[in-house]
This record gives C-alpha cells, structure tokens and sequence, in this order.
C-alpha cells in the first residue's frame, strides 16, 4: 500500500471516531437534558413501554461510554465493535416498529427531530457502515497500536 | 482479503446478535403489553381529532342517541323537545315529541332513549314505554303494562326491555329482561356478581347494541363488565386492563333511616363507558404505569376492547374542555360525541387499521385512514 493511502486511510479513520463521538455526545446529552420526556416517549412506544423504566437510562450511558472508549486509543477498536453493534440495534429497532409493530408512535421532538423514520433508517445504515470502515481502517494500520 | 478472519467472524456475531436482541425485544414486547391484566396502555398517535364545539348553555343535559348523521340531545326538564345536531355541528334544529293525550307522565323519572330508526320514551314511576319513529316522532305505547321498578332500563325492541332490578331474596341487583307479548319476565341473577353489599358494589352501567345484538354491563368500581345476549344469556365476562377486580367500597347502614350509604368515597375504575357496533369504551379513572401523572389528569382516557371477545384493543385520550373532564359520550359510525360540562364535543374517530389487521379484525364501522405513521419522533432510542 502506497504511503498517500495509508495517510489519507489514517485521517479516514480519525474522522469517524471523530463523528462517532460527536454523535453519541450530542444524542446522549440531548436524551439526558430532557430525560424525563424521553422516558415518557420512551413509554409509549409499544416495543419499549415495558422497559422504558432502564432503557431509558442504559441508552444514554451505553452511548457516553462508547465516546468515552474512542477517545482511549487502545480501547478503539472494542469501541468501534460496540458502535456497530449499537447502530444495528436502533437499525433493526426502526425496522421492527415501522414495518411490524401495531403502530408507530409518533412523539414529535428530541433528537435529530426533522428526520423522518425513513431518513433515520439511512443515517443510521449510513453510520453502521462507517463503523464498518473504522475497523477494517484500523486493522489495517501499521500495528504501532497492538488491536486487542 | 479485506480484513482479518477473526474480525469478520466478530462482526457477523455482532451483527446476527444485535439483530436477534431487538427482535427479541419485540416479540417478548407483544407478550407483555397483550397480556391480561398487565396495566399499561396502548397509545396509537393521532386517534381523535376534535371537530367541533357546541355551547348547550346548561350542564343538565344527556345524550339520547344518535345515528351515523345526527346526535339527539335532552333536556331532562323539557323532554319533549329533542335537540338535533349533525356530527360536525352545522345543522342544529329541534324536534317536538308528540306523545298521546292524556299520557300521564313524571318528568322527572324519564328518560328519552334514540335507537334508530326508534325513539323511545321509559318512565319508571308510572311504568309507561312508549316509540315512535324518529322520522315523524309521533310516541305510542309499546310495552303493556311493564312495570318498570329500575333506574336502568333499556328497551331492545317493541315487545321487550332489559332493566337492571334489585332482588329482595338475593339482597343484590339482578338483571331482567321484560317480554310482554310471550315469556314474561326473564330474571337473570348470575349475571352480576355480589362481592360487598350487592347494591353499591354491582353498580354499573347498562349498554344495549343493536347490530350486532347484545347486552353489556361494565362495574364502577372493578375492573370487569358482562356481556350477554339480548335474552341475558351470558356470553363472557370481561375484564378491564386494571388490576382493581374487587369494588372498594365501604357501604354502611343508616340505622336511623333505613338506608346503606357509602362510609368512605368509592374508588371508581369505570367512569363511564358506551359501546357502538363491535367495540366497548370505558372511560377508566385508573392511570396506567406507562402514562404521565400531567397527562392523565389534563385529559379523559378512553379506553377501546372488543365487543366480541372483551380484550384490550387500545387507548386515546379525549382533552379537558376549559378544565372540564368528559362526563358522558357515545360513539356513532366514527365520530364520538361527549359531553364536557355545558359542552357538546365531536371527535372524528381514525382508529389505527393496522390493529385490526394485525388481529384479523375487521372495523367496519370505521373507515380505513392512513395512520400519521411515517412522522418523526424521539421515541427511537437513538
């Protein structure tokens, strides 16, 4: 591999982590500023109503951690995993609610609040697959930083 | 190769097993909110839109009946004039009641019933029933001698009523149902079930459906209702998604007087309730664990079951008028009219259709209109 590439994947891979961080701050701050009505939203999704009670706080903290873990280098790429993992999640929790759910709650605000489930659908697709990225751009680094 | 062979092996396993946990989620969500008794509520966006409001100026008035155009209202002080109303509140008229001359009558224990294409006159103390078309309103005597001794009493066709009656020998209320041509009276004493004192505690609401036929009672102050046939044969025993199946209720006797009153107010479960083709809707006084201590209390939740089997369908709300919660509402072909103090409130119904598919249900009684289900919200985890 040319050094150009490998620079330029470097860089790549700094600017996920970097959005990645930025993005899970930002939801998370957001659902923890206005807590209480992301539990009550939370409430009357008919997935999530039962469980509303601790997923309304294991999001939020799930998603300060893996910022967290970014930001450590040798804890990276168990990060990026996890954020993968997390964006398949919320991937499968619109497609489940959208397609076979017996309705569709419609609470209106919070995060990311113009996007339609649709839009959300392909953001968090689009971010699954820059987790992708990130992984095999790390592995593919010269092994300064032993992976785990 | 792209990337390592141990990481693709752990990106699979991560993505299968992320996948498989929300699924999981869901089909365990399905079990949970479904299950009996479990008392959390179902709130499907945008069930009502508020479509008019009328000022009748007066608190004392009652919804008689309506039909899939018009609602008729009462004035219980001037029952013979019939206030008419189309669902969007357009075209108001009233309509005198003619009844026979010499009728005699106590206005205060009478009750005007619309039951299209009938109306339908019950006055318990001098026991009179008498029907006319809704058409000309032209009132005659339609049940012999009927010898009403109830405050409920429906009739449910020319020759027959049901009524809710107490029975001496059992110290309890008991339904019965009235034919005057043939059987004569049908007691039905295990429809309702005595838990405290027989008379407070089986209080309730009687409901009768003409298409499809049946008759429904729901308990005040339990979480259960009955629905029979219209010869008071039982068909099941419902219950509604609270956990409250006994009537808390401290009733005492007046040994002064004679009478039983209550020692301590009762809690209410069922406020009030109607039933309109397939579906039966309580206005429960009990909030659910998923609903917010503001939400509840600003607004009336309604919640909707199933005629045919009693189970729990879902729930919307109905919104306090100047602080004025609902009091009392009917539901006619999709539009719910309540009544809210001195208002006279029409609500178009858009139930969700995707419940009734996922059910095999039909609703027939409602048209089928997109669900505002593609709209944003915050209630996606990320």
């Amino acid at each position: 591999m040319s050094r150009k590439l490998r620079v330029a994947g470097k860089l790549l891979l700094e600017v996920i982590i970097l959005l990645y961080i930025i993005l899970f701050v930002y939801a998370a701050a957001s659902k923890l500023l206005d807590y209480g009505k992301f539990r009550l939203d939370l409430g009357q999704s008919p997935m999530l109503t039962s469980y509303a009670g601790w997923v309304a706080w294991m999001v939020p903290a799930i998603e300060i951690s893996v910022a967290v873990m970014l930001l450590i280098r040798r804890w990276r790429l168990p990060a990026l995993y996890a954020a993968f993992g997390l964006m398949i999640m919320f991937t499968t929790y619109i497609i489940v609610i959208t397609r076979f759910s017996s309705f569709v709650p419609c609470s209106c605000g919070g995060v990311l609040q113009h996007m339609t489930w649709n839009q959300h659908l392909m953001f968090n697709i689009f971010f699954a697959l820059l987790a992708l990225a990130g992984i095999v751009l790390y592995q593919r680094q010269p092994s300064e930083h032993p992976a785990l | 190769m792209i990337m390592k062979k141990a990481s693709f092996i752990t990106i699979l396993s991560i993505l299968f097993s992320s996948i498989a946990l929300v699924t999981l989620l869901y089909f365990l969500s399905i079990q949970h909110n479904y299950g009996k008794n479990n008392f959390i509520r179902m709130f499907p966006p945008h069930v009502t839109v508020t479509q008019r409001v009328m000022d009748l100026h007066s608190r004392d008035r009652y919804i008689a009946g309506g039909t899939s155009k018009y609602v008729y209202v009462v004035n219980p002080y001037d029952p013979l004039e019939l206030y008419v109303a189309d669902h969007t509140f357009t075209d108001t008229f009233s309509a005198h009641i003619s009844i026979p001359p010499a009728t005699e009558l106590m206005m205060y224990g009478l009750h005007i019933e619309v039951d299209s294409p009938y109306v339908y006159m019950i006055e318990g103390l001098t026991s009179t029933v008498l029907r006319g078309s809704l058409s000309d309103l032209q009132l005659t005597p339609c049940i012999e001698n009927p010898h009403i001794s109830s405050s409920q009493a429906i009739p449910v066709s020319a020759t027959s009523l049901v009524m809710r009656t107490y029975d001496r020998k059992l110290h309890q209320n008991i339904l019965t149902k009235l034919t005057t041509d043939t059987s004569g009276r049908r007691y039905a004493p295990d429809i309702l079930k005595k838990q405290v004192d027989g008379v407070f505690c089986t209080d309730g609401m009687l409901h009768y459906n003409a298409n499809p036929p049946y008759v429904a009672y729901v308990y005040f102050y339990r979480n259960q209702f009955v629905v029979t046939d219209t010869s008071l044969n039982l068909l099941y025993s419902g219950n509604t998604i609270d956990t409250n199946s006994t009537a808390k209720i401290k009733p005492v006797e007046i040994s002064s007087t004679g009478t039983t009153s209550m020692a301590a107010p009762p809690v209410y479960v069922n406020k009030t309730s109607c039933v309109s083709g397939n579906w039966l809707f309580v206005n429960s006084a009990l909030k659910a664990d998923n609903e917010a201590r503001k939400q509840f209390s600003g607004q009336s939740v309604i919640d909707v079951y199933s005629a045919a089997n009693g189970h729990y369908q879902f729930s919307f709300y109905l919104p306090d008028v100047e602080g004025h919660k609902v009091s009392s509402f009917r539901v006619f072909g999709n539009t719910l009219v309540a009544l809210q103090s001195h208002y006279l409130i029409a609500y178009q119904l858009k139930f969700p259709d995707k419940f009734f598919r996922d059910r095999g249900l039909q609703s027939p009684a409602f048209p089928s209109l997109p669900v505002a289900g593609k709209a944003h919200s915050s209630a996606v985890p990320f």
